[in-house]
């Protein structure tokens, strides 16, 4: 059974925004909503490094944790999907969310928030696959086509790998083996430093 | 006195023995169930060759070599 999971090599990355792009248009996401998004860091900086965030579908996904209506689910492959008929729009998820994944489109001269809205690994939502309605509150059902996220197909760098969790963790793998480093650029190290009294490597 | 300690010992065993009748309340949530991803689309047209939409194994080896897809070590051996 796969794990369906993202990793970004930061190494690979260069910020061209296409899983962005490929993300909006596939899914027809509205103005004010971005699914994804490149996040550089030490912007400007010989050296910056960016990496393509969105939800990482967690295993122990906070989201579902904090939501007072219970509209999260978890799907077989490991996806966290939501109902938009149950959501309320009342942004708890988006406070429990270290990645800043929930999103929510306003609408209205008072920025009246909507449902919430998220990366759904391209699995769409609880409406039958490919339907309109499905299309219409959740965006495309690449998985039940037999294909993956389109932001991670249409990286042109294959920064972005999306996939099968043991598969994108073996083509990670190869590619730190081969070039020798990397496998310290985006991860503990990364978000939190070094512990004290250890030495960069 | 003794009438006393009876009734107040009918009443405690009452009240401790309260919660035993009441009913198992559950909340079910209104949450639509979803269909599997292996079930295939309604969208024939932008359905990937190579697999049969129903299958589950069908569906799991498509998508482990479409993720290979990904792997351009695979290209470059």
């Amino acid at each position: 059974m796969a794990r369906m999971k993202f990793i970004c090599d930061a190494e690979r990355c260069i910020e061209c925004n296409g899983c962005v792009t490929a993300c909006k248009a596939e899914h027809d996401v509205p103005w004010g909503v971005n699914r994804r998004r490149v996040v550089t860091l030490n912007d400007g900086v010989p050296g910056e490094k960016s990496i393509s965030v969105a939800c990482m579908h967690c295993s122990d996904a906070p989201c579902m944790a904090v939501c007072p209506v219970d509209c999260f689910y978890r799907t077989d492959e490991g996806v966290v999907l939501h109902d938009k008929d149950v959501c309320i729009g009342c942004g708890y998820c988006s406070y429990a969310c270290p990645f800043g994944a929930p999103q929510f489109p306003t609408n209205g001269n008072f920025g009246l928030r909507g449902k919430m809205d998220k990366c759904t690994f391209c699995a769409g939502g609880p409406e039958a696959n490919g339907s309109e309605a499905e299309f219409e509150k959740y965006g495309r059902n690449r998985l039940a086509e037999g294909k993956l996220p389109a932001c991670a197909e249409m990286c042109s760098t294959k920064a972005l790998l999306g996939g099968d969790g043991d598969v994108v963790a073996d083509i990670f793998r190869t590619r730190v083996l081969n070039r020798g480093k990397g496998s310290e650029v985006w991860g503990w190290g990364t978000a939190y430093g070094k512990p004290s009294g250890t030495t960069k490597s | 006195m003794r009438r006393g300690s009876v009734a107040f010992s009918v009443l405690a065993i009452a009240l401790s023995l309260a919660a035993c009748g009441e009913r198992v309340q559950t909340v079910n949530s209104p949450k639509k169930a979803d269909a599997k991803s292996w079930q295939g689309s309604e969208n024939a047209a932008y359905m990937a060759a190579g697999w049969n939409a129903g299958d589950r194994t069908s569906w799991e080896n498509q998508i482990h070599t479409r993720n290979q897809s990904q792997n351009e070590y695979n290209k470059v051996k």
